[in-house]
């Protein structure tokens, strides 16, 4: 089946088509998932909730990239949910991890991304988010600002102190590279 | 800063491509969520009872109103009735006792005069002059009793008579009753007409002199119709359905109508008094007296002509009105002896909320409700039941009942294990060490299904007329359980009491019929998981209790 038959399919609700939509893009969405959430349950939760919704309004969908319609689909439960739970995530202060040298970030190339997203998933909530939204998804700060019902500047705060606790951490990892 | 953009650009990359391979369960999860729900059809077993009541209830309303609305069409006057109908003191009266010459007794009448010249008289035709006009004595009587036809006719009982005639004139005009008119006379009836050989009596002189000329005779229809009673016959005067005859008679010609008719009932009838105009005539009154005299020693006698020419009141309709007139008092005052013992079918659809109750025995915390008061159609569960009710009082019964319910306990939580899941250590630039410790957070839907069945004994309390509050105490057990939650199955107990109180509304539907409906609150007073278990919750519900109390009134 083409990604157009899934899709219309998936309109008329047939079992089917839905089940093959969820392995097609089943994986990718996941991958969404884990780096806004902060543990495999939380994504988890994220991901059952994302993908229940995509089903419900795919109705909706009527042209253009339907896996960029599922992305924002995915990306909006992420930030509906961490809104809901914003006031139980313990805010770490990390104003004395920030790093000075951006140089240091050549490290990214020797981890993988899986790696990566598990250093992301150690960032603070806040943090996390704000990084995924402007450096994965490419929104700029005043979008942010928006989604998350946040300040513009608090935004740049936010995804500044994320970029130095990443430094960080990559520092520890591969020492001797950061050390020349 | 292009260094920067540069690991932006790269990260972003890699990130944006990341994939995750999902849990294997997760798309079972997801098409379960997408399956159509099913059908709830158990939450209209509630309104079963409802139903299968309203009909009778609707039934057994009509027939009840049906009925009163019978009682009072078929009696419109039924107190008038009654009040000349009733019986009078001392009824047995013998012939002898009727020492007024007519028809009249000794004994008080039921009736006023006042109410005879309104209602009765015009039955009668004694005592409205402007409704009769006569213009001849025994002739040419013009009836005007179409203004109002009495809905029974009062009967002319004399002591040892049991009915008198008629003429037909007067039956037809007269037939109000629809009681079949049966020509018979019966024993000891004596007949008005007299016999050939019968000497006429003063009163029948008196009555029409003309007609008394030939007084063997019976008096000629066309002559005397309307309702006027021919001299022929020996108790017309004393009736005086020719009042007016006073104007003609000059002092003879009223003699024979009395100052006072009075209908009297010897075997359980009815007695009237019929005032006249004639008072002053005591001479009239005398021979109508002795007239009477005469008539009430006599033998029954019957004339063929007479007996064309009338008709007569048959006494057994005298016999079924004062039966009917007693069943109609019967009916007006009924003995109000309420049963002591009611029965209410009900139906109560609920809502349950829990209270999760911490449990300390296993590795899990609940970090938060997700849904903590808020509405789900997971929580919605009914009651159904019978319950019986003894009246200790008009304001306080005591109630017991059996009943069948299903209940759900459906809680959405966050759950945190109090053991550590990960520990991330970090040095510091002054050389310190932090370490932060996460623990497993998991968000889950806990559904419980119970079937119950259980008892009820409790109080109800008249609060208002309408009003009612009631509590009590019950216990269900366990009928069936399903667990629909992954992960969690702990040991159910058997038995859950509870406390329950609530308002009922009463709407009176009928004279046995009650609906009642208000809120009702259960408690229940210990959890329904047992033991060590990681979820522990006590539910308590809320309903609308919409129920029929059938109570049979004596």
């Amino acid at each position: 089946m083409t990604e157009v038959e899934i899709i219309e399919g998936c309109k008329k609700g047939k079992p089917a088509c839905q089940e093959a939509l969820y392995k097609l893009y089943g994986s990718r969405m996941k991958g969404i998932c884990m780096r806004y959430a902060k543990t495999e349950f939380e994504a988890e939760d994220t991901f059952q909730e994302a993908f229940i919704s995509v089903f419900r309004n795919i109705q909706n969908f009527r042209e253009g990239s339907f896996p960029n319609w599922m992305r924002r689909i995915f990306v909006n439960t992420a930030i509906n949910n961490y809104r809901r739970n914003k006031k139980h995530y313990d805010h770490q202060d990390s104003q004395e991890l920030e790093i000075q040298d951006d140089n240091q970030l050549d490290g990214l190339q020797e981890l993988t991304t899986k790696e990566i997203v598990a250093m992301i998933n150690e960032l603070p909530e806040g943090y996390r988010v704000v990084f995924n939204l402007n450096v994965v998804e490419g929104y700029n700060h005043r979008e942010i600002g928006e989604m998350l019902d946040i300040a513009e500047a608090t935004s740049r705060s936010q995804l500044s102190k994320a970029k130095n606790l990443l430094k960080k951490k990559l520092e520890k990892i591969n020492p001797c590279k950061y050390a020349s | 800063m292009p260094a920067e953009n540069k690991w932006n650009d790269a990260l972003g990359k890699r990130l944006y491509d990341f994939e995750e391979a999902p849990l294997p369960e997760t798309w079972s999860k997801i098409s379960g969520e997408l399956k159509p729900r099913r059908y709830r059809w158990w939450l209209w077993l509630p309104l079963i009872p409802l139903l299968i009541s309203l009909p009778w209830v609707l039934k057994f309303t009509v027939i009840e109103k049906h009925e009163v609305g019978l009682e009072q069409k078929n009696n419109p006057k039924s107190e008038e009735n009654l009040a000349f109908l009733q019986p009078a003191n001392g009824t047995e009266n013998s012939p002898s006792e009727n020492k007024t010459g007519s028809i009249a007794s000794n004994q008080p009448a039921p009736v006023s005069p006042k109410e005879l010249t309104s209602g009765s008289d015009q039955q009668t035709n004694s005592g409205n002059p402007d409704k009769n006009t006569v213009d001849e004595i025994g002739k040419n009587v013009t009836p005007n009793r179409q203004a109002e036809k009495p809905a029974y006719r009062p009967l002319v009982v004399i002591p040892g008579v049991a009915a008198i005639r008629e003429t037909e004139d007067m039956e037809e005009e007269n037939s109000i009753s629809e009681k079949p008119k049966k020509k018979i006379l019966s024993k000891g009836l004596i007949a008005h007409a007299r016999r050939k050989d019968a000497k006429p009596t003063l009163a029948s002189k008196s009555l029409n002199p003309e007609e008394s000329k030939d007084n063997t005779t019976v008096p000629d229809q066309k002559e005397n119709s309307g309702n006027s009673v021919s001299a022929g016959g020996i108790l017309q005067p004393a009736i005086a359905f020719n009042r007016n005859a006073k104007k003609d008679q000059a002092g003879k010609a009223l003699n024979g109508s009395p100052d006072e008719l009075k209908t009297e009932n010897n075997a359980g009838f009815t007695v009237q008094e019929i005032n006249s105009e004639n008072k002053e005539n005591g001479a009239a009154t005398q021979d109508s007296k002795s007239s009477l005299g005469e008539l009430s020693g006599l033998a029954p006698v019957q004339n063929e002509a007479a007996k064309q020419d009338s008709v007569i009141k048959p006494i057994s309709l005298a016999a079924n009105l004062t039966q009917d007139s007693s069943e109609n008092k019967t009916r007006k005052q009924p003995v109000k002896t309420n049963n002591k013992w009611a029965f209410i079918t009900y139906g109560t659809p609920q809502i349950a909320y829990q209270r999760v109750l911490a449990n300390r025995q296993d590795n899990l915390m609940v970090v938060k409700m997700n849904h903590m008061n808020a509405y789900s159609s997971e929580r919605l569960g009914y009651e159904l039941g019978l319950r019986s009710r003894y009246y200790l009082s008009e304001n306080l019964q005591l109630e017991a009942g059996l009943h069948f319910g299903q209940l759900t306990q459906s809680i959405n939580l966050t759950t945190k294990a109090t053991l550590a899941d990960s520990a991330v250590v970090q040095q510091q630039p002054n050389g310190s060490v932090a370490m932060q410790v996460h623990n497993r957070q998991q968000k889950q839907q806990v559904i419980f299904r119970y079937y119950l069945g259980g008892v009820y004994l409790g109080a109800n309390y008249v609060l208002l007329p309408k009003l009612h509050f009631n509590a009590g105490l019950g216990a269900n057990t366990l009928l069936q359980y399903k667990n629909e939650t992954e992960g969690f199955d702990p040991e159910i107990t058997r038995v859950a009491p509870y406390v329950t109180a609530g308002f009922k509304y009463n709407w009176q539907l009928g004279r046995d019929f009650t609906l009642q409906a208000g809120p009702v609150m259960q408690y229940y007073l210990q959890a329904f998981q047992r033991g060590n278990t990681p979820i522990s919750a006590k539910p308590t519900t809320f309903g609308l209790s919409i129920g029929i109390q059938y109570r049979r009134q004596k």
